[in-house]
């Protein structure tokens, strides 16, 4: 068996079986387009600024129903916003706790604490909504399509479409329990920095902060893998080239004494 | 071999050695036995998944050390092991490294496997005198899908606790005992904390046992040695190699290609082979549509196909129990592979029918793993890059023709016939080509 041949055979059997696990889960209704990211390729990045951008645009149209309950206001850090900054970020929030009389009372947020839950707890949001609003730390990671899939679902609400009882018409799964998150006029809505971003810019942002929030580290991987993988190409041809040296003696020996005895 | 004298000449190793001669065994086995000099790159893969059990010790046992197996659930209403989960994955330093090395690692484990039990099915590894090395291998693959099954389960994501459920669900399907198995599994009725914590403790310990079976079979293999793609015996020092240099400086080459091709999903894929609604932790709903990992499905196809009861003069089986059986089988059935196997020859070289069958088999493994990620009732079709290759349509009157459930039921009576009707009978009948008289022979000549 030739070397090419071998790899070809391994790059096929990864695509099957890639491909075996892709329309598994394929259930949504709509089309999910795929949309240009800065984070995705082998040198995505994410950019900063659309993260702070994408940052207020979950705490003014998300936490009101949705938890972040993986993430930590400390590791708002990378968005490349100050310790001071995240601080004061921090006691915005009210964080439950019990006081020293054993009492249920809340205190200022400090660095550690994850974003608290507006709804606090499951059995208050299944109270209030029928069915509790899903955390969305890990959202970007656990929807086939990611990224492109929240975006799809963000953009897709259609108020002239007939909306079904109870609940609202989005293109990508056609019935939907979560209301439309933009008002209609939001001619007077700007992000901190004074720039005015449109329905489709704010979608996008929002979308690149939880992507952030599902995959933080995803700059450290990248990075990681470019030095690893150049590392492992070097290797196999300096391995290669070892391994033909080694053969080549290996063979001269053996036309002269042989090898071990097979009867060993 | 502790009569020998070491082979060290260093002072401090020779020292050391004739101390405590472990070594020398070690310089023994790399040495002294007589590996055929013409193994190709097929036979990489036996080193490539020793490597690979290593890696996925390593990780997991340093994920162990922050992984809390508890379903308690914060305010949240995410569960405390899928919490530690992230935690290895946010707050742990290095942890999402950890986290994808093991998760992308258990597939790629899998995937050196595979190769490496298919390679031994077409050069004939399984045959006289190999079958013990055959059937330790059975036992590491049966071992293999357990341990990741468990450790599937570990997340207590959404498809965590379905599979936790319906795999533990299918041992009611044996008769009488059914039931009592499915308490001890489970820890109790219900798939709850005790599941969790028990499915923790065997998921750390039966690696180990799997690292046993791997040593016997390493030790089976230096015993009866190796086969090789003539698979003839081996004749004389002409033939022969030992496995140092030439196959330590090979196997580092092979090693090299198979980690850059690892590394490189790690780096840019790491959720590509797995489920992503496994992400979100679960609400003990089970989700419409169940698959469980990739290396998993054409067992999973196996299990599902069956949706009649068989009527055996009034003994009734029911199609659970048929799926049942059917799975043992398809598992159990490796295991007689070297007596089903009647042809003298061992390499499919040499066996132009057998060919044919062999590649089918391949295709057969490869449709059942599509059959078992695609929905019963529905029109079976294979993904490409441009899109579905349809190879069904709807009949009209809710029948379908070409249902991936009727694709299952052909291809896995092909799997079962490729055992007990291909082989058996086509070493009878098959003419196979003329065999070199060695090794070296077709060098030389």
């Amino acid at each position: 068996m030739r070397f090419g041949t071998l790899l070809k055979s391994i790059s096929a059997a990864a695509a099957v079986s890639a491909a075996a696990a892709a329309p598994a889960i394929a259930e949504s209704a709509g089309p999910i387009d795929a949309q240009t990211w800065s984070f995705k390729g082998p040198l995505g990045y994410y950019d900063e600024m659309q993260l702070q951008h994408g940052l207020y645009v979950y705490q003014t149209r998300c936490q009101a129903c949705h938890s972040l309950g993986l993430v930590r206001f400390a590791s708002l850090e990378g968005l490349d916003v100050s310790e001071e900054a995240l601080k004061a970020l921090a006691s915005t929030y009210e964080i439950p706790y019990i006081n020293d009389d054993g009492d249920r009372d809340t205190r200022p947020g400090v660095l550690n604490d994850n974003f608290p839950w507006a709804l606090d707890n499951p059995k208050r949001a299944i109270a209030t909504y029928g069915k509790a609003p899903p955390d969305l730390s890990t959202m970007a990671r656990s929807r086939i399509g990611g990224s492109d899939y929240i975006y799809a679902l963000l953009t897709g609400y259609d108020e002239a479409h007939e909306q079904p009882e109870g609940a609202y018409y989005n293109k990508v799964m056609n019935v939907i329990k979560m209301p439309n998150p933009w008002p209609a006029d939001m001619s007077d809505f700007e992000y901190p920095d004074g720039t005015r971003p449109s329905l489709d810019q704010q979608a996008r942002d929002v979308t690149a902060f939880l992507n952030w929030t599902a995959d933080p580290y995803l700059e450290e991987r990248h990075q990681w893998g470019i030095i690893v993988v150049l590392y492992m190409l070097a290797l196999t041809i300096i391995s290669f080239l070892a391994y033909r040296v080694v053969a080549a003696k290996v063979y001269a020996k053996l036309e002269v004494e042989g090898g071990p005895d097979p009867e060993h | 071999m502790a009569g020998s004298r070491s082979p060290f000449k260093n002072p401090l190793l020779k020292g050391f050695d004739e101390r405590l001669p472990v070594l020398r065994a070690v310089h023994h086995s790399m040495t002294a036995h007589a590996y055929p000099k013409n193994l190709n790159y097929w036979w990489n893969f036996g080193s490539i998944a020793g490597i690979m059990l290593m890696v996925m010790i390593l990780t997991g046992l340093f994920m162990a050390m922050h992984y809390k197996p508890s379903v308690e659930e914060d305010t949240y209403g995410i569960n405390q092991a899928f919490r530690s989960v992230e935690h290895i994955m946010r707050d742990v330093k290095g942890g999402m490294f950890l986290r994808y090395l093991h998760s992308v690692g258990a597939s790629f484990f899998f995937i050196a496997v595979i190769f490496h039990m298919f390679r031994g099915m077409y050069y004939g590894s399984y045959k006289a005198p190999r079958e013990v090395l055959w059937i330790l291998g059975c036992i590491i693959l049966i071992l293999m899908m357990g341990i990741s099954f468990l450790g599937y389960s570990l997340v207590w994501g959404v498809m965590s606790f379905a599979a936790a459920e319906v795999i533990t669900q299918v041992f009611t399907a044996i008769p009488v005992l059914g039931d009592g198995i499915l308490v001890l599994l489970r820890g109790g009725e219900d798939v709850d904390d005790a599941l969790l914590n028990r499915f923790f403790a065997l998921h750390f310990l039966l690696p180990f046992v799997l690292a046993g079976v791997v040593i016997l079979h390493i030790l089976t293999l230096q015993t009866v040695g190796s086969n090789n793609p003539l698979g003839i015996d081996l004749k004389s020092k002409k033939d022969t190699v030992s496995f140092h240099p030439y196959y330590t400086f090979k196997d580092i080459f092979g090693l090299s290609v198979f980690f850059t091709i690892y590394l490189a999903v790690v780096a840019w894929a790491p959720e590509r082979l797995a489920e992503a609604i496994n992400n979100q932790p679960t609400d003990y709903n089970l989700p419409s549509h169940i698959v469980p990992e990739w290396y998993l499905l054409p067992f999973y196809a196996i299990l599902k196909v069956f949706t009649w009861d068989l009527n055996l003069f009034g003994l009734v089986i029911t199609g659970k129990q048929l799926g049942a059986l059917a799975m043992a089988g398809s598992l159990g059935i490796l295991f007689l592979l070297p007596w089903l196997d009647t042809s003298p020859v061992r390499s499919g070289r040499f066996r132009p029918v057998f060919k044919i069958f062999f590649w089918g088999f391949a295709v057969c493994c490869v449709i059942l793993a599509l059959v078992g990620a695609q929905t019963s009732g529905e029109a079976f079709f294979i993904p490409t890059p441009f899109g579905r290759l349809p190879l069904g349509f709807d009949g009209g009157n809710g029948f379908v023709w070409g249902s991936t459930q009727q694709w299952g039921v052909l291809f896995t009576g092909y799997y079962f016939a490729y055992f007990i009707v291909i082989l058996p009978v086509l070493g009878l009948f098959e003419r196979p080509k003329q065999l070199p008289a060695s090794i070296s022979e077709p060098v030389l000549a």
